[in-house]
């Protein structure tokens, strides 16, 4: 390279500094800024984003703007932006889970939105899921809980077909040392969901039509932790003993744990499965490997649609086994930041976005607002709509929102998945979970 | 007088850029690390501290997690160092049998790897390693390996290692090959006419002569590996339980999971004994002279050589850039394709993912093109004008002796997920968040030490009795800089501008916590195909395809001058 190009190049790179900078030196003074991941939530409120821009914004002088952070270290970025307290970001994305962490840089939405806390259009229980010591920092605008999804051809083919019946009682009693007979899945315990997913096993039935009964997410994360909470809390079980203190060392926790080990342990899940999360997961049961399993409710769609599976109108929803069926329920919404400089405005733009006629563009759009009539009303389009509302209702808890939520589940994955990988012994693991747990409240 | 004055003080101006560059972007976050460390501070709340001296270091230290993150990350740094380097020595030496034509184009292919995003490999390797509708996962059953067990406890410790391997072998070949071009063809003659063989050829001349080589991309690889975070992070989480977290991983879950800044503060400071200490290690600069060793003696014996060369050639490219070649058909697949199983090559493609990426996905994708050059350009631009003139004082003048450097190149041992914290409230209060000059700033920090460290080496193999010539006929040190330093060291300014633009280019930590939508770059853009509810795997494909054109032109164009740039020792024979 000769002098003329090595210099030519340098030129050419300073020219192009120069030139960006008239750039990056734009500002816009009123325009909110609302962060979201990217997603069919964004996808949802993009548009009505957009409805507000054009017919809201020229009469109240608002402007919105989505920012979308990338999923990977999400919730890291916005807790750094947080923990500097900038002004750059107005309305912060939280979820359940996350909003007592957050909480100490929102507003409590109380003194801002009138009604709010008691008459508000969104469900009392999603409300609260999005409160922190009784007040409320967000608003709920998706909900978010687990179906359990099963190939309906295939249940309905074990609950009628006498060699099938058969067979599965032979497999529970030979491997679980229990003689059981096929029941409807919606009378589900663990003990049936584990013969099951023995009974769909190629390397128990050879002539299962999927190689493997279920498919378990067991990645170290806590999206994860919070599917097998479903798992404890289904079997009588939670993170606290009777007098609300966080306890991880009962039997409840250790079956519960177990079952995960022995399906993974039995080859009932897939070898990877200590690796797999939502994606994962879904392939498994779109490739026809798995004949059922328990995952978030917004993969219906996905798992039931014609474009992207070939078992589309096949894909049954049930509630989680027994014997206190149950499902992990949070929302995600957005709270005020309390450094930011454009409260008032942001506020304009949370009143719209508390209404009705929000929640059902939003809906519309393919969001699933935690709004009563609007999930009843759109079964036609939506069919798990209804079932969303329904189990919330009769099956949701929320862990607990205070501050050490996203600590403790992180604690549960790490600990958690040494157990399911066959690492760790569970007696150990409990052990480690109730000191970390311990230790994150000194 | 003013010119007297610049000539006595020469030796600080020359190093002041690199200086005020140094205390102006890694002063306040290192103090504020050091301070964070001796202090009970949570993310959560962060304004509060409250002092508890050493007590996140006893606890660091106590913890069987760290320990084991440490543990973890020396075996890796081990395990992936020394097949990169035996690896990429042997390619390095197959490729330098040969000058045959073409052999520019497969060296800029071989480079493939290393031009994308460990971050974005890593999610591709999710895909390709997935057991229901990976590539790889399907052809290792078929025959007869472990596929679909990849990534169980069982394996994945040796899976991340080669898929380590296969992105940065190409970075040691680099160098490698480049370094095989000094060693003296006449040196091989004589050793040949008293009748050593090629396995005494290799061992007493090929080797001692590059070993300086040898030890630079040996050190480089040690510690990129030993702070290994994206790749991992994307695939397993750090999982089952805590057999594959990295001590980058545990540092990064300390600060913003269990949101414990002092204990991530102590754990990083711990791991800056050690680094400092590594860098004073650094191996010496490079020696050598000559040019490379071409043979043939007759028409068929050169045409089934030349074969052969080709034949080998294109399968080690074949198993390095197999990734990226799978990205690209994966790009051209449709979703259904894309998950068929067995895998199919024999599909209709479609331009789907692309459009997605450009227009119908809602991003403003080639704004991120604009701010990723800028930042690749503006970041290569800086690294020269701060580290060349640093490297002439600290060679020439011996200029803040080996503490200087040993500081400057701690700077790359050490995670970067711990100045973002720091770097973040600074940018804040320099008002450059969400800009691309600031991220150019950062990346020009960042690549300091690989800049210096080269430029170093260059200078200290420069002729000295040229520069001594210029003084005697008059010129000022200024001017030896100007008229003969400058001239002999352009290839080697193209290679530390080429380094730092494919090491700019592919950042992402930073590119992601200091921007939020006005400077986002191609690396972070592509990442938001990975929604919430699983990854737009044809989106993401089409993507990384798309960020891989321009640095792949720009290698093409430059790689003949990459060589002879990491080889100026030639000049001094």
């Amino acid at each position: 390279m000769n002098r003329k190009n090595v210099l030519s190049l340098l030129l050419s790179a300073v020219v192009v500094l120069s030139m960006s900078l008239p750039l990056a030196a734009q500002e816009e003074a009123v325009t909110i800024k609302m962060v979201y991941w990217p997603g069919p939530e964004s996808e949802a409120m993009e548009q009505v984003v957009e409805y507000w821009n054009t017919n809201m914004a020229p009469e109240t002088g608002v402007e919105v703007e989505m920012v979308l952070f990338s999923r990977d270290v999400f919730w890291e970025r916005q807790d750094t932006i947080l923990a500097a307290q900038s002004p750059e970001i107005d309305l912060v994305y939280t979820a359940s889970y996350i909003v007592g962490k957050q909480s100490p840089s929102l507003e409590n939405l109380e003194d801002y939105l009138e009604g709010i806390a008691e008459d508000s259009v969104f469900i009392g229980s999603a409300q609260d899921s999005l409160k922190v010591e009784g007040s409320v920092y967000a608003l709920p605008l998706d909900i978010g809980l687990h179906f359990m999804y099963y190939r309906m051809d295939l249940i309905d083919e074990l609950l009628s077909n006498a060699e099938w019946q058969a067979r599965y009682t032979e497999i529970a009693e030979e491997h679980l040392g229990e003689a059981r007979e096929p029941k409807p899945i919606e009378e589900w315990d663990w003990t049936d969901y584990k013969a099951a997913s023995l009974f769909f096993t190629q390397s128990y039935n050879p002539d299962s039509p999927t190689e493997y009964g279920t498919v378990i997410q067991a990645k170290n994360l806590i999206y994860n932790v919070m599917l097998w909470n479903d798992v404890l809390w289904s079997m009588g079980g939670s993170w606290f003993d009777e007098e609300g203190n966080f306890d991880f060392t009962t039997d409840t926790f250790a079956d519960a744990a177990m079952l995960y080990g022995d399906l993974i342990a039995m080859g009932a899940s897939p070898a990877g499965s200590t690796t797999y999360e939502y994606p994962e997961a879904n392939q498994a049961f779109l490739t026809g490997k798995a004949a059922f399993f328990i995952q978030w409710s917004a993969a219906f769609n996905e798992l039931n649609s014609a474009e992207t599976s070939p078992f589309a109108g096949m894909v049954g929803i049930s509630r989680m086994p027994g014997p206190e069926p149950s499902t992990h329920v949070h929302c995600l919404g957005v709270g005020l930041s309390k450094y930011s400089e454009n409260k008032e405005a942001a506020v304009e733009w949370l009143t719209f976005l508390a209404t009705q006629e929000a929640m059902e563009m939003y809906a519309a759009n393919g969001g699933v607002p935690p709004v009563m009539d609007v999930l009843m009303g759109m079964a036609d389009q939506r069919p798990e709509f209804p079932l969303i509302a329904e189990h919330a209702d009769l099956y949701g808890y929320v862990e607990t929102t205070v501050a050490e939520t996203v600590p403790i589940l992180e604690v549960l994955a790490k600990r958690l998945s040494a157990v399911w990988a066959g690492e760790v012994d569970i007696a150990e693991a409990q052990g480690q979970t109730q000191e970390e747990v311990a230790a994150l409240f000194e | 007088m003013i010119a007297d004055f610049i000539e006595r003080k020469i030796k600080y101006i020359l190093i002041l850029p690199l200086v005020l560059l140094v205390l102006g972007l890694a002063l306040f976050p290192s103090v504020y690390g050091y301070y964070l460390s001796v202090n009970d501070v949570n993310l959560s709340n962060f304004q509060v501290k409250t002092f508890n001296g050493l007590e996140n270091f006893l606890a660091t230290l106590g913890d069987t997690d760290f320990r084991r993150a440490l543990g973890f990350s020396a075996l890796f740094a081990v395990c992936t160092t020394v097949p990169e380097v035996v690896l990429g020595l042997g390619i390095a030496l197959w490729f330098n049998r040969r000058a045959l034509p073409g052999k520019g184009a497969l060296i800029s292919l071989m480079l493939l790897p290393i031009m994308v995003s460990p971050a974005l490999l890593g999610i591709m390797f999710r895909l390709m390693l997935n057991e229901f509708v990976g590539v790889l996962a399907y052809y290792l059953k078929v025959v007869g390996l472990p596929g679909a067990e990849l990534l169980s406890p069982q394996y994945v410790f040796w899976t991340l290692v080669a898929i380590d391997v296969v992105q940065w072998t190409p970075f040691t070949f680099l160098i490698l090959y480049s370094a095989l071009q000094t060693v003296s063809k006449e040196l091989y003659e004589a050793a040949s006419v008293d009748g050593a063989n090629p396995i005494q050829l290799f061992r007493y001349i090929t080797v001692p002569t590059i070993a300086p080589f040898i030890a630079i991309t040996a050190f480089l690889r040690v510690i990129d590996s030993f702070k290994v975070f994206d790749m991992i992070y994307v695939l397993t989480g750090g999982g089952p339980g805590t057999i594959t977290t990295s001590i980058s991983i545990y540092i990064y879950r300390m600060a913003f999971n269990t949101g414990d800044l002092g204990r991530a503060s102590a754990a990083s400071i711990l791991l800056l004994l050690p680094a400092v200490g590594a860098a004073r290690l650094r191996a010496a600069a490079h020696r050598a002279k000559g040019r490379g060793v071409t043979m043939g003696k007759d028409r068929l014996r050169r045409f089934v050589d030349a074969a052969v060369w080709y034949l080998v050639a294109l399968l080690i490219l074949l198993v390095f850039a197999f990734p990226l070649v799978n990205t690209f058909f994966t790009s051209l697949k449709s979703n259904l394709d894309i998950i068929a199983t067995p895998p199919t090559w024999a599909f209709t493609p479609v331009t789907t993912h692309y459009e997605n990426v450009l227009y119908a996905a809602g991003y403003d994708f080639a704004a991120f093109f604009r701010n990723s050059a800028f930042v690749a350009l503006g970041a290569s631009t800086l690294v020269v004008l701060a580290c060349l003139p640093a490297a002439y004082s600290i060679v020439r003048f011996r200029t803040g002796g080996q503490q200087l450097f040993a500081f400057i190149i701690s700077l790359r041992l050490l995670p970067p997920v711990i100045f973002t914290v720091p770097m973040f409230i600074l940018f804040q209060a320099l008002g450059m968040l969400d800009s691309v000059r600031g991220l150019a700033l950062v990346n020009t920090l960042f690549n300091t030490p690989l800049a210096l460290l080269l430029f170093v080496g260059f200078i200290q193999d420069l002729p000295k009795e040229i520069e001594e010539a210029a003084m005697i006929d008059g010129a000022s040190t200024w001017g030896v800089m100007r008229y003969v330093v400058l001239p002999l060291l352009l290839p080697g300014i193209a290679v530390v501008m080429v380094m730092t633009f494919l090491w700019s280019w592919n950042e992402f930590l930073f590119s992601l916590v200091l921007t939020f939508n006005q400077a986002t770059t191609v690396t972070v853009g592509a990442s938001l195909f990975v929604t919430a509810w699983g990854v737009r795997w044809g989106d993401i494909a089409a993507a990384i395809t798309l960020s891989l054109i321009p640095t792949l032109v720009f290698t093409f164009f430059v790689q003949r001058y990459l060589v002879s740039g990491l080889t100026l020792g030639a000049i001094k024979s």
